[in-house]
Order: structure tokens, then sequence, then C-alpha cells
């Protein structure tokens, strides 16, 4: 018997503690504590070193990037390389695999650390890099190599992405 | 000017100008407690609470207001639209009403009725009416759940609430407000939460089950039945039932205040300050509405049958025991003196 009721003394004696006590939370648009390492942000292009491999934009799981791509003599030497005139990044679509850094041949595609992502309208998150604007709501079509398998059989059926709706209405 | 007084002090004027000063003061009321539900909340939590609207986030109850204003009122299809949308004001007004009877100071309590008392426990009756209304016109089952709830708990613990109202009945030997308040004189030590202190106790424990406060929210229940009673309200008329809520919380800490704590009287005879005693009032209610708070963000929430077991087993019990020692201790007394 005289321990009914100790719990519940003890319990308001910790909220009342808790009351006057040092508040900790973190005020967060004043205040934004530090990423850690490697944490994934929104991505960034370096288009000073991108050669337009369009690895990133083949491995997007999500179709995100976009990128048009020119023959163009870019550093005077004659012969015309591969240039990006256009990268668009889609951040409504990203989903930060990070799949694209990985594959990147000259490490000009990274994270940053961003990650207030929001906008009025979808198209504002799309962060266009290149010269020319690239419409990120077309579904970027990989060019499909149509390669014939040596045992000179029927001719396999070209390997293609599943279709979608999307497909069709581009 | 002093004609003027008189003429807005006769019966039609008088009563109309002071129900609306009360329905000011219940709904500002209402106002303030969210906000300082919230702040509180928060501070127990480690954590601010509101505090981006206006300086200090003093402005939040407005912003609530508003929100709620341009928020679209929404009823289920099958619901009986009189009684769903009845349920509210019959929340509300019995709440609001019994304000009316509550003796801020000697001289301002609007209706000095000489059944008070009466009055507080008829009105607040209807309060369970209210609940059951909006579980049944919600024609919703976790509406029902909570409602049925809510009249079990409410109507359970109306009884100790009445029977621990009866010693101080017995001790004033008045059912008024003001009569009681008299009776406890400027010491604080004869307030009747002291020689009453079961009764007080058990009035403030049923004072919290009957207006469904946490730890006795069964009716609401959030975690099992998502809001109970007012699952299908929106926009106002939610606000409405919150407001009812929170007047009613007012209301319980005031006449717990008046009863037991000595209402406008001062604590110590030299603190006496003449006409402004209303604020010893308002003082010893606000301490009492921080301490349901407390206990809200304190205590977990009772189960049905501990809820039951807790007003039948231990309430009544210990109110019935200790009117016969108040009858008692009052028949010696006599013979003695």
């Amino acid at each position: 018997m005289p321990q009914v009721g100790q719990g519940i003394l003890k319990g308001m004696g910790v909220t009342l503690k808790h009351l006057f006590g040092q508040k900790i939370t973190r005020q967060y648009p004043e205040y934004k504590r530090d990423l850690p390492e490697r944490s994934r942000g929104m991505l960034t292009v370096d288009m000073d070193r991108c050669i337009a491999c369009l690895q990133c934009m083949r491995i997007c799981p999500d179709h995100c990037i976009s990128i048009e791509q020119e023959k163009r003599d870019i550093d005077g030497s004659g012969k015309a390389k591969p240039y990006a005139v256009g990268f668009v990044i889609d951040d409504t679509r990203c989903m930060y695999c990070s799949l694209c850094v990985e594959v990147c041949p000259v490490n000009c595609i990274y994270h940053t650390e961003e990650f207030e992502a929001q906008a009025y309208n979808r198209l504002e998150l799309a962060r266009q890099f290149g010269e020319r604007p690239v419409d990120p709501t077309v579904d970027p079509k990989p060019a499909v190599k149509t390669k014939k398998k040596p045992t000179g059989k029927e001719a396999p059926k070209t390997v293609e992405r599943p279709r979608t709706g999307r497909d069709e209405a581009s | 000017m002093g004609t003027v007084l008189q003429y807005l002090d006769q019966e039609p004027f008088r009563f109309l100008l002071s129900f609306g000063a009360v329905l000011f003061l219940v709904l500002n009321l209402a106002a303030v407690l969210t906000m300082a539900e919230r702040k509180v909340s928060g501070y127990i939590q480690l954590r601010y609470g509101p505090n981006r609207v206006g300086p200090r986030g003093l402005l939040q109850p407005a912003a609530d207001v508003f929100k709620l204003f341009t928020k679209e009122n929404v009823s289920p299809g099958r619901s009986d639209l009189w009684v769903f949308l009845g349920a509210p004001i019959a929340m509300f007004l019995p709440a609001a009403a019994v304000w009316l009877v509550i003796p801020f100071s000697p001289d301002a309590v609007i209706a000095n009725i000489n059944v008070a008392i009466l009055f507080f426990i008829a009105i607040t009756s209807i309060g369970a009416l209210g609940v059951v209304m909006a579980g049944y016109g919600s024609r919703s089952t976790f509406s029902l759940l909570g409602a049925l709830r809510g009249a079990a708990q409410m109507i359970s613990y109306e009884v100790p609430l009445i029977l621990s109202l009866l010693g101080v009945v017995m001790l004033s030997g008045s059912l008024s407000f003001v009569d009681v308040v008299a009776a406890q004189g400027d010491t604080f030590w004869t307030w009747y939460f002291l020689p009453l202190l079961p009764m007080f106790l058990t009035f403030y424990v049923s004072g919290i089950a009957e207006v469904k406060r946490v730890p006795f929210d069964l009716p609401e229940g959030e975690s099992e039945i998502v809001g109970g009673f007012m699952i299908e309200y929106s926009g106002m008329t939610w606000a409405l039932i919150q407001a009812a809520e929170f007047a009613s919380m007012g209301l319980m800490s005031a006449i717990t205040a008046t009863l037991f704590l000595g209402g406008w009287q001062p604590p110590l005879p030299f603190l006496d300050l003449g006409a402004f005693n209303w604020i010893w009032f308002g003082f010893k209610t606000a301490l009492i509405m921080f301490t349901f708070q407390w206990i809200r963000w304190s205590i977990p929430r009772l189960r049905m049958d501990q809820l039951m077991d807790l007003g039948w087993k231990v309430l009544v019990p210990i109110t019935l025991i200790y009117l016969l020692i108040v009858a008692a201790a009052m028949l010696i007394l006599q013979e003695v003196f």
C-alpha cells in the first residue's frame, strides 16, 4: 500500500524537470546541422569534364538524366568528339541511388550537400546544365545497338527496355 | 453615464450582455488553452512548441482559427445530419452556460442563484448527451464505440463527483457558490481542500474524467479508435468540439478553485487585493489548468476496466466513507462546542 502512486509521482517529477530543462530542438531553417560524409544530396554535373559518354543516362533506373549529344570539335584537335549540349537531371524522379556517380568515367557527376528539393512546379525541379535545355518529361531512350549473333540463325530481337505508355506517347 | 449603466442593468440587457461576455471569455479561453496545451506539451517533451507565428508563437491561436475557418466542413454521406451538426453545440453550450454562475469576485457573479451547485451538476450532465449525439449522428463504428465509452465513463464518474460535492455542501450549509466561497475564509488552511482532502482528490480525478482528458480519454482513444466520437468532424464543427473540451476543462478548474481552493479569497489576509481579488480566482484556476496539462503529458491512458475499477471500487467507497467521517466529526464538534 505505501507504494501506491509512487510511480505516478516519480513520472510527474520527471516531466516537471523537463518543463524547465534545456530544450534540444534544433530550429531547422535557421540552424542546419552538418551532413555526414558521403551523404547523398542532389546531383550536380561538372560540364567542363563531361565527355558525353551517356553512361549515367543509361544506368539511371529512374531515367532521370537526359543528355542531348552532339559531335563537336571541342579541344581544337580537329577531331569531332561527343559533346553534351543538353544535360538535365530531373530531381522529381531521382532516388539518390548513386549509380551514375559510380559509373561516370571522369567523375564529373557527383552529389552535393543540397537536399531541399521543393518547388511549385515539377519542371522547376528539372535542373538544366547544358547550353540547350532538354525536355525532362520525355523519357530518354539510349541508342539501342542491333547486333547480329554470329550463329547465323534467326536474328534475335533487339534488346529493348520494357515499353511504357510514356514511350508510346513520345 | 450612470443612467446608461442602470438601463443596461435591467433584465433582458443584463442577461444578453453577460452571456455575450461569458461567450467571449469561454471562446478566448479555449483558444488560449489550445496554445497553452501545445506549449506545455512541447516544453515537457524538451521541445519549444509553436514559436513561428508572432512573437514567441503567441499568435498561434489566431492562425489556428483562421486555418479552421477556411477548411471545408465534411460530413459522412450516411450521417444523421441534424444530430451530427447539433452535437458540437450540445457539447459547447453546457460548458459555456455554467460559467454564468461562477463567482469571479464577490460582486462579479452574473447569476448568483442559490442552487448553483445543483445547476452545475445538472448542466454538465448534458455534455454526455453531446458525446452520444456525435457518436450516433456520425454513423461510423469508431464514433459509436467512442460515444459508448464516453457515455459509460461520464455517467460513472458523475457519481463520485456529486458525492464529493456533498461534503462541501455539508460543511458550508449552502448550495450557492458565493456562500461556499465566503464560508471558506481568507486563510488558506481553512479552505475546504484541507479538511476535505479525500473529497478534493476525488473531485479532481473525476473532474479530469468528466472532461475526458488524459489519463481518462478513452472516448477519444487516438491509438485504438482514432479520435472516437470526433472522428468524422472537420473544420469548424471539429473546432467547436475542441472549444467545448477546453471550455469544460477551464470550467472544471474554475469549479475546483471555487469549491475547494477558496475562489476569490486570498491565501493570507494581508494579500487581500480588494476589488482585484478576481486575480486570485484566475491564478488558482490557471494553476489547476496547468496541473491538468501536466498530468496529461505524464500519465498514460487507463484501460477500460481499470477506469471502471477506479471509479466504482476506489473513488465511490472513499467518498462514501469520508462522508460518514465528515458527518460524525461535525456532530461531535457541535456537541463539544
